[in-house]
């Protein structure tokens, strides 16, 4: 008995031992581009140049940063991190905030009610998701010119309530995850509709939602063609932070490539503090958020 | 429950701190704009007047909308040192001048214009042209008009370097539409210790006689690669920088009058001779603009560089000798080489919408016409002006010295001939961009080995143009 | 009394409800999304080059499919079917190292029996590469990947490795679609797992435990527990994967030197992306490759539905169905007896 247990938990042993050797290769291999492109943003650019590259970061981080900050003041250059910063977190925290929100909203409304259109609107919104982009976002912006939303914010933040592929989740999440009867306790409780919905179904789709708005922060924080082709008439105030980063990256004049490192490394340094943060709170929440029979 | 209270504070904080930050940051820049503008940035400026100037347009109608020079460009890098001159010398206020910059790579540009064209209410005029494309705006007569409508005749022109002038012209009806301040002729720059040690070359009149054409050029790789042994020394460094040439050398457009695709001779030429040079080695396989092609200025491995004259300084030359005191600094030298040729350069045109012609003229004459004004930009900015009286002016009087990183040599002397000689004439069309793409991706795969034969990269060069431009072009 | 009240909510109607709960998604999407997919069908329909605006009916269609006329017709025809291939082949490199590893890495994440130290660490370092920008990714791949001597990964083969020669990884064709498919795999099994593990911690940790009291071994618990609760998640990666694989863009139109693209990475939405943002744009030839994508899709999209058909949910309607019969046959029985 005592033999077999130990043998258990032996091969438990090895296998976990096994497990994290996958796992540190893993690691190594999804750090080591990201690594280097902080190392190379801690260089010189003649560093980079003659010595390609290097695993061990170089003294000019704050120097790179400080250059970098200040481009827009040379006055060639539409560069300002923190106008950039200010436009994006707006812009991506409103759309993000939209998306999760109404697609859980769309979501629970197919799963919970029973309706007639309930069918041919899910299956409209899978064929919505099945649409290529590369052509429509065309269309989208003749469009948004054709009703003067060109040069606003507007056709960055609203599209973001309808966003198939979220709703498809979030009802896959439901339907795998969700318990109907609780929505009819409620109910005998004399809670109104859209209050269940708020107190009753949000929280438990917490871990989908948190998983989502990860994603959709993401896509929306780098996302270059929309507000490059919506925000035609350039003014500087209203870039964000992947346009400034283009307006480095597509000048040819300007090759200090450890400014051009810096630059890419600053337009992803809030998202990737704000994931680690929430990728605490959310994707660790799940486990005690998630209990349910 | 207690960890989704936590989140959920937490994202409406977030939500809460950006619209203030959003908020906050846009009173402060009203109010600052409503008092003194303190930024130096004139576009932020001249946008908080324009809106000042749109309650006063309802009631002068659309003579109002003239009131500022609305310049369409892809990147600063040229426009705001011409704005500043041009302000600073003719007394103008930079809030007469808007730049509206696209942040674009060249070849971008054209969709972003496009786009801010399509709203009929934007203002635009001038507009900055790349080579390449052009021909896209000078040939549409709803995008551009013609110099003259402006003031300025082709007469006035007449100190121009004639290959500037022919592709500023409409191919459909020849009308001049578009000019340059640049003529970017480029010539052969090599490392004068390596040309030494490996070829016995003293002078750079020894240089242009190893590559006055391409069989010389042809001969001396072959004999700097046997020279340098196990070094295994390149003439040129990229494949790409000699079709910059190589190119120039075409006779005859690369679309018949038929409008059929011309395959000839050429290109066949053109793809053998670039296979033995990739596959001897005498160019390095790097492409150009990747991150490996300027450091081999200092890598020993490669003799020289084909540079026009907008590339001396940090964009090609300077940076390849590893910068000021960089190793080889101040060790190259010019010359000619086998060809004559042109690359890049960037256009005037003024814009059907121009309704401010008085200062659109004035500020194009000023870079081109007005000798004052194209020698001091000249001498500010170090280009090569596409006046060829100021250029011989600038030759002659001497206090010029050249590019620092050719050590003494002057390249303007060495390559005034160059502009003077390239002949466009009847040689472009509006395809040549997608033509060319097209073209030197087969070769490169012929080179390569994708393709047994010439004639195989041909057929698919054909095909490739034909995919690309199915109604464009007459087919068989 | 509870009867009654449950009664009384089950006869009132809460359909509307449902309407007003998908109102919103539909109608943003209406104003902002279908005009531009109505767009793209009338332009499938119209001409190329100089002849766009010109009503062309299906010829675009005619020519992609079949291709039988002059060259510039073949040449056509030849791209689309290339890029097809390519596509698939693409999508098929990525998509299946992608599934196994995150599949893998979400169950052993999750199993409780397994010590790993840092988990939060490795989940957080997984799904790092997918917050870099596609365009950043391409260019340090672009640097990593430079086919000469030069570039880092071929100094290395050649140094340590002793290549004799650097490796195309740019051109050469399976070389480089073995690197877009590597970078797509990196860039996206994070993303996956981290939706599969959402999808397993949604599991009743209860059902593991009664598992692992029955003596289950990993395999079991995986293939009898996980595996079929998970089918919903592992439905949507799935599609969405699919949907994202056909219309794999970013990497394989920026994975080039200069302008130069390589032919066997070319994948449809490149295709269709060069046609439309073009200095010569074939508009007609673009719509119609975005609408056949758009078939090819939905048909590829719905067969995955079949096979996975949500079995459960058909059988729970069903019952609801018959309840509901049975329920206003009570129903009549009971006022019958009145």
């Amino acid at each position: 008995m005592n033999n077999k247990k130990d043998s258990y938990a032996a091969k438990v042993r090895a296998k976990s031992i096994g497990v994290m050797v996958v796992l540190i290769i893993l690691a190594v291999i999804c750090i080591l581009p990201i690594w280097i492109l902080f190392v190379n943003a801690s260089r010189e650019s003649q560093d980079i140049i003659d010595n390609g590259i290097s695993f061990i970061p170089g003294g000019h981080f704050i120097a790179n940063i400080k250059e970098t900050v200040h481009l827009n003041e040379i006055g060639k250059i539409t560069y300002d991190a923190f106008i950039g910063y200010r436009n994006s977190f707006f812009i991506t925290i409103c759309a993000t905030v939209l998306t999760v929100f109404f697609s859980s909203l769309t979501a629970y409304g197919l799963v919970v009610y029973d309706f007639k259109a309930s069918g041919p609107a899910y299956t409209i919104i899978l064929m919505v998701m099945m649409v290529p982009v590369q052509v429509t976002s065309v269309g989208f912006v003749q469009f948004m010119s054709d009703i003067k939303l060109t040069d606003t914010y507007i056709p960055l933040i609203v599209p973001a309530i309808a966003a198939p592929a979220v709703v498809f989740y979030m009802r896959q999440y439901m339907k795998s995850s969700f318990p109907l009867d609780i929505v009819e306790a409620a109910r005998i409780d004399g809670t109104g509709e859209f209050r269940t919905f708020l107190t009753i179904g949000l929280p438990m789709m917490k871990p989908a939602i948190g998983v989502q708005a990860i994603f959709a922060f993401i896509a929306n924080w780098n996302n270059f063609y929309t507000p490059s082709m919506i925000l035609v008439s350039r003014e500087p105030k209203q870039y964000t932070m992947p346009m400034m980063v283009q307006s480095i990256l597509s000048n040819d004049k300007l090759s200090d490539l450890g400014v051009r490192y810096t630059a890419i490394m600053l337009s992803i340094l809030p998202v990737m503090v704000i994931y680690i943060l929430l990728s605490r709170t959310i994707v660790e929440g799940v486990a005690e958020g998630g209990v349910k029979e | 429950m207690k960890n989704l209270k936590k989140t959920l504070a937490l994202l409406a904080a977030l939500a809460m701190s950006a619209t203030a930050l959003y908020g906050c940051g846009d009173e402060k820049e009203s109010s600052s704009s409503s008092t003194a503008n303190n930024s130096s940035n004139s576009d932020s400026a001249s946008k908080d007047d324009s809106k000042a100037d749109d309650s006063s347009k309802e009631d002068n109608g659309d003579a109002a909308e003239g009131d500022k020079l609305t310049i369409l460009c892809w990147n600063a890098n040229d426009s705001q040192p011409m704005v500043d001159l041009f302000c600073e010398k003719t007394g103008h206020d930079p809030s007469e001048i808007e730049i509206k910059n696209f942040d674009c790579q060249g070849g971008e540009a054209a969709e972003l214009y496009d786009q801010y064209l399509s709203e009929a209410d934007n203002d635009v005029d001038i507009i900055f042209l790349e080579a390449d494309w052009a021909l896209k705006y000078i040939n549409d007569d709803s995008a551009t008009m013609a110099l003259s409508e402006i003031g300025i005749d082709e007469g006035d022109f007449g100190d121009i370097y004639p290959y500037v002038l022919e592709i500023g012209k409409s191919t459909t009806d020849g009308t001049l539409k578009g000019i340059s301040w640049q003529a970017a002729a480029g010539g052969f720059c090599y490392r004068e210790d390596l040309a030494k040690e490996y070829l016995g070359v003293e002078t750079p009149e020894q240089m242009q006689e190893k590559v006055k054409d391409w069989d010389a050029f042809l001969a001396t790789a072959e004999e700097l690669m046997t020279a340098s042994g196990d070094k295994k020394v390149a003439l040129s460094a990229t494949l790409g920088g000699v079709w910059q040439v190589y190119a120039g050398s075409r006779d005859t457009a690369w679309v018949g009058s038929d409008n059929k695709l011309v395959v000839d001779d050429y290109c066949k030429d053109y793809a053998e001779f670039a296979s033995k040079l990739w596959n001897n080695g005498y160019v390095t396989k790097v492409a150009q603009w990747a991150n490996e092609w300027k450091p081999l200025g200092n890598s020993g491995n490669v003799l020289g560089f084909f540079v026009s004259t907008w590339g001396f300084g940090d964009t090609i030359l300077a940076e390849a000798a590893g910068g000021e005191g960089g190793e080889t600094f101040g060790k190259w030298k010019c010359v000619v080489g086998p060809q004559e040729f042109y690359w890049g350069g960037t256009w005037l045109a003024p814009s059907t919408r121009c309704n401010n012609k008085e200062l659109a003229k004035e500020f194009i004459e000023f870079f081109t016409i007005n000798e004052e004004g194209a020698t001091a930009y000249a001498e500010k900015q170090g280009e090569y002006m596409s006046n060829s009286k100021v250029m011989e002016a600038i030759i002659d009087k001497g206090e010029y010295k050249g590019a620092p990183v050719l050590g003494g040599q002057n390249h303007f002397a060495v390559l005034k001939g160059v502009a003077k000689n390239i002949d466009m004439a009847g040689k472009i069309t509006p395809y040549d961009a997608k033509i060319k793409e097209q073209f030197t991706n087969a070769v490169q795969g012929y080179a390569e080995g994708t393709y047994s034969s010439v004639d195989d990269a041909m057929v698919q060069f054909q095909t490739k143009v034909a995919e690309a431009l199915p109604d464009q072009l007459n087919w068989d | 009394m509870k009867s009654s009240a449950q009664n009384r909510i089950r006869s009132i109607s809460y359909a509307k409800y449902g309407y007003f709960f998908i109102l919103p998604f539909f109608i943003v999407y209406f104003i902002f999304q279908l005009y531009p997919l109505f767009n793209t069908f009338r332009l499938s329909l119209y001409g190329n080059g100089n002849n766009t605006g010109a009503w062309v009916g299906l010829e675009n269609f005619e020519i992609l499919l079949f291709g039988e006329g002059n060259i510039a017709v073949r040449a056509q025809h030849q791209a689309i079917i290339k890029a097809f291939g390519n596509t698939l082949i693409l999508w098929f490199g990525n998509f299946i190292p992608q599934i196994c590893l995150s599949l893998l890495l979400a169950v052993w994440f999750t199993d409780l029996n397994l010590k790993i130290k840092g988990k939060t660490f490795f989940k957080v370092v997984m799904y790092l590469p997918n917050i870099v920008t596609a365009a950043s990714v391409a260019a340090l791949f672009l640097m990593l990947f430079s086919r000469t001597e030069y570039g880092p990964i071929n100094s290395l083969l050649m140094g340590t490795f002793g290549f004799d020669e650097p490796v195309n990884f740019i051109r050469d064709k399976w070389i480089s679609r073995g690197v877009v498919m590597f970078i797509q795999t990196w860039m996206w099994f994070g993303n996956t797992m981290i939706m599969l593990m959402a999808a397993i911690m949604g599991i009743s940790p209860s059902l593991f435990e009664a598992a692992d009291i029955d003596g289950a071994n990993s395999r079991q618990v995986f293939t009898k527990v996980t595996l079929p609760l998970l089918r919903p998640m592992v439905v949507y990666t799935m599609i969405t994967s699919m949907i994202g694989g056909l219309q794999m863009w970013d990497i394989p139109y920026l994975y080039k030197e200069g302008t130069n693209f390589n032919e066997d990475i070319k994948t449809i939405a490149v295709y269709i992306y060069n046609h439309f943002h073009s200095l010569n744009p074939n508009y007609g030839y673009s719509a119609a490759a975005s609408v056949l994508l758009f078939f090819v899709t939905s048909i590829l999209g719905s067969f995955c539905f079949a096979m996975n058909r949500d079995k459960d949910a058909a059988k729970r309607k069903k019952q609801i169905r018959e309840a509901k019969k049975r329920m206003k046959q009570q129903n009549k029985a009971t006022f019958g007896g009145f």
